[in-house]
């Protein structure tokens, strides 16, 4: 028998709060919330809507020394932001715990984007012949791993996850990975993205997928994603290795499912989908009769929303009770590589809770997307098991599955 | 305007907390108490700061030049302002 993950610890940063708390309080408001706005990031002009759900309010010298910041990219500055706030809530005490058997992963699904596009003006605006010299170690998708691995002394495997959206829902699953097969006994995993910068964004408009007004997952007049950023992290171990130690145990990550399209690079296609549900199903033991709850990605996107919605309704076509759905990205927009624990941690709190967080911003149901969607306010609810949907683009899925203790 | 070798100690002493007084006596830029990852720095500092390049370590030691000490960072830099040192 495989011993069940359960998850100890909870940090997060994001438009949604700075602060796990913070999230929270968001996800669950029965107000209408301000996350998402017009940036502040960078420069707007008059053509273009810079709808954007940013980390509000942060100085980073607030939370790091000068010296420290010369080698961190803000996604790496969020991911030690979220990967401490995790560790303190965990009480782990890396005085007792054998350091090699203690693992980082983080994804991300660009990485130091900031720290390219300043290299890149330099270079090919400012006429400049140089680079900062910690312009690589600082944009490497992996310099968050490091950065965490070397700010606490994990000495154990680390490494980074990259699959466009699904990027830490991949780092979830490796991780979860060695821990059942006893390679580990702690997990410090998540993901972290700071890509609210112009060049970002304009590759993003560029596919035609962005919103012009907010993001409204699942209503008839969705007009497209609302890039987000920040980080989260979640701490993961064997439950008797947390009962051992005295952990406190928010719930137990019960299944892991993943999946490829291989279809489309953009496009997603419904029975990918469907796979990485139906496999993080099989993987708990679990019957499409026991969730009550799914996250879903729910990007806001025309195309993703029709598609989940679907793919939803044949994964769970025999459910005698359709699961409630809903979608947090209304709130704090799309994290990318950040997204899938971000949204793991929404859906753990909505556990805790008994409560699911709503999908903001619906005005009307579309009748292509036929699923028991929580809009605008939260709603109470007996919740046993939770499915979290993450899928990127180029078709890479993974499905969740969180239990409550 | 400040002379070469006092722009270098300027760029420096960010690096460290001892003195630019004691710079000369330093056999290298480890006994300033300056790692190997802020030597890159400096390096790139000063290149911006006199708008020069400074050559790799390898090309350095065949012209008889150290790139780890205040005393031979001086010597590239005089060096290469006057023309001395010359690199593709």
């Amino acid at each position: 028998m495989i011993e069940p993950i359960v998850v100890t610890g909870m940090g997060c940063i994001s438009a949604a709060g700075n602060t796990a708390s913070e999230f929270k309080k968001n996800i669950f408001s029965t107000q209408s919330n301000d996350t998402i706005r017009e940036t502040s990031l960078f420069k707007t002009d008059e053509n273009t809507n810079y709808i954007t759900a940013e980390v509000k309010d942060y100085i980073s010298e607030h939370h790091f020394s000068k010296n420290e910041l010369k080698l961190l990219d803000r996604f790496a500055q969020f991911a030690l932001i979220s990967a401490q706030e995790a560790i303190i809530d965990a009480a782990l005490d890396f005085t007792t715990l054998n350091p090699q058997r203690i693992s980082v992963v983080h994804g991300s699904s660009i990485g130091g984007q900031q720290t390219i596009e300043t290299a890149y003006a330099q270079l090919f605006e400012q006429g400049k012949t140089r680079t900062h010299p910690f312009t690589v170690p600082k944009l490497l998708p992996s310099a968050a791993t490091s950065q965490i691995s070397m700010k606490f002394g994990i000495k154990g495997p680390a490494f980074s996850t990259s699959s466009a959206c699904s990027s830490s829902g991949h780092a979830i699953a490796m991780a979860a990975l060695m821990l059942r097969s006893n390679l580990i006994d702690v997990a410090i995993v998540g993901g972290a993205e700071a890509c609210i910068t112009k060049g970002n964004f304009m590759a993003w408009d560029g596919l035609r997928v962005l919103s012009t007004d907010t993001c409204r997952p699942f209503s008839l007049d969705r007009s497209g994603l609302v890039i987000g950023e920040g980080a989260g992290t979640l701490i993961l171990e064997r439950e008797t290795h947390a009962r051992e130690r005295g952990a406190k145990i928010y719930a137990k990550l019960s299944g892991i499912g993943m999946s490829s399209d291989a279809h489309n690079a953009v496009q997603p296609l419904p029975e990918g989908a469907e796979q990485a549900m139906q496999a993080a199903l099989d993987d708990a033991k679990l019957t499409s009769l026991d969730i009550d709850y799914i996250n879903a990605h729910g990007s806001g996107t025309l195309q993703n929303d029709k598609t989940e919605s679907q793919a939803i309704n044949t994964v769970f076509s025999e459910a005698t009770i359709a699961p409630f759905v809903s979608s947090t990205k209304s709130i704090h927009g799309h994290m990318l590589g950040a997204g899938a624990v971000v949204e793991a941690i929404a859906s753990i709190l909505a556990i805790q809770n008994q409560t699911i967080p709503p999908t903001a911003n619906v005005t009307q149901r579309d009748p292509l997307c036929p699923i028991n969607l929580v809009s605008n306010q939260p709603v109470q609810a007996k919740i046993k098991w939770i499915l979290s949907n993450s899928f990127a683009f180029g078709g890479l899925n993974v499905s969740l599955i969180f239990e409550a203790i | 305007m400040l002379t070469i070798k006092e722009k270098i100690e300027e760029i420096i002493a960010e690096y460290t907390d001892i003195p630019p007084t004691e710079f000369y006596q330093a056999s290298s830029f480890a006994e300033l108490n300056i790692d190997s990852l802020s030597v890159v720095e400096i390096i790139f500092d000063i290149e911006e700061a006199f708008d020069v390049k400074i050559p790799n370590e390898v090309d350095l030691e065949k012209e008889g030049f150290d790139c780890n000490s205040f005393v031979g960072v001086l010597a590239i830099v005089t060096a290469l302002v006057e023309s001395e040192l010359h690199y593709d």
